[in-house]
């Protein structure tokens, strides 16, 4: 998955540099997206699902 | 009268230089951090955790903003892009720090820290950095939607073009380190999983 978000972001900055704005527009939307999914899959425990206990408020 | 629509096009051109040169200052130092990172992990071997990764996917982000801007002319919806990648920054980094903040078995800060901070809270201080700066341009520069993008055979122009290349190699050995760490699956830091 991160090598995937590494592979579209690449992508993204090469095509942007050679001028095709709209794939390159597209390219960083699906990259932040995808970043997006993988950080709450990272954070998500199953103990605590997305809370943090151990912080007192 | 005359004199008037002189120093009003003198500003403009004042403007438009601060602008440029504000943007260019911005990718410049991302692109330090992100070197700095790739330092510690290459010469120290302090391999980033995926929240790191996800950390520098962000900064790549602004910078790609940043790079639209000399490549194809200044606009807001790039500066949007850019924003929206530090907001994901500034998101992960504390929710990183809030992990870790509270030491316990499996959770503490991984690499050695820098001037006594750790890398999540660095992260925090240069999106709340990125996210001021952007404030600050559009306060004091304004908005420069519509420009066009600096000449290229202009020296100004062939340093921002060096300054994006660069930006696009270290995404690209970024890409090749992120293969050789975590193949196609999970990311750790206990070693490179395609070096097992």
């Amino acid at each position: 998955m991160m090598a995937l978000i590494f592979a579209t972001l690449s992508s993204a900055l090469v095509i942007g540099w050679f001028g095709r704005r709209g794939i390159a527009i597209l390219l960083v939307a699906v990259t932040l997206v995808l970043a997006a999914h993988l950080f709450l899959w990272e954070v998500h425990s199953p103990i605590y699902g997305f809370r943090m206990p151990w912080i007192q408020t | 009268m005359r004199q008037s629509f002189r120093t009003r096009a003198r500003l403009e051109t004042l403007r438009f230089i601060l602008n440029e040169a504000y943007m260019l200052a911005m990718m410049t130092v991302i692109a330090a951090v992100l070197l700095a990172a790739m330092f510690m992990q290459y010469a120290h071997g302090e391999l980033p955790c995926p929240l790191c990764l996800l950390q520098r996917v962000a900064m790549l982000g602004v910078c790609f903003g940043l790079m639209q801007n000399f490549r194809n002319g200044f606009s807001d919806r790039n500066l949007g892009y850019s924003l929206l990648f530090s907001i994901f920054l500034l998101v992960v980094s504390v929710r990183q720090t809030l992990l870790d903040i509270y030491p316990r078995p499996g959770h503490q800060y991984v690499g050695s820290a820098v001037l006594g901070l750790h890398m999540p809270v660095w992260s925090i201080l240069i999106a709340v950095a990125l996210i001021t700066a952007f404030a600050l341009k559009l306060c004091i520069v304004g908005t420069e939607d519509g420009a066009l993008p600096p000449d290229r055979r202009s020296s100004f122009g062939r340093l921002a073009a060096a300054v994006s290349l660069y930006v696009i190699a270290l995404a690209l050995v970024n890409f090749g380190s992120v293969v050789v760490q975590c193949g196609l699956g999970e990311c750790h830091t206990t070693g490179y999983a395609m070096l097992k």
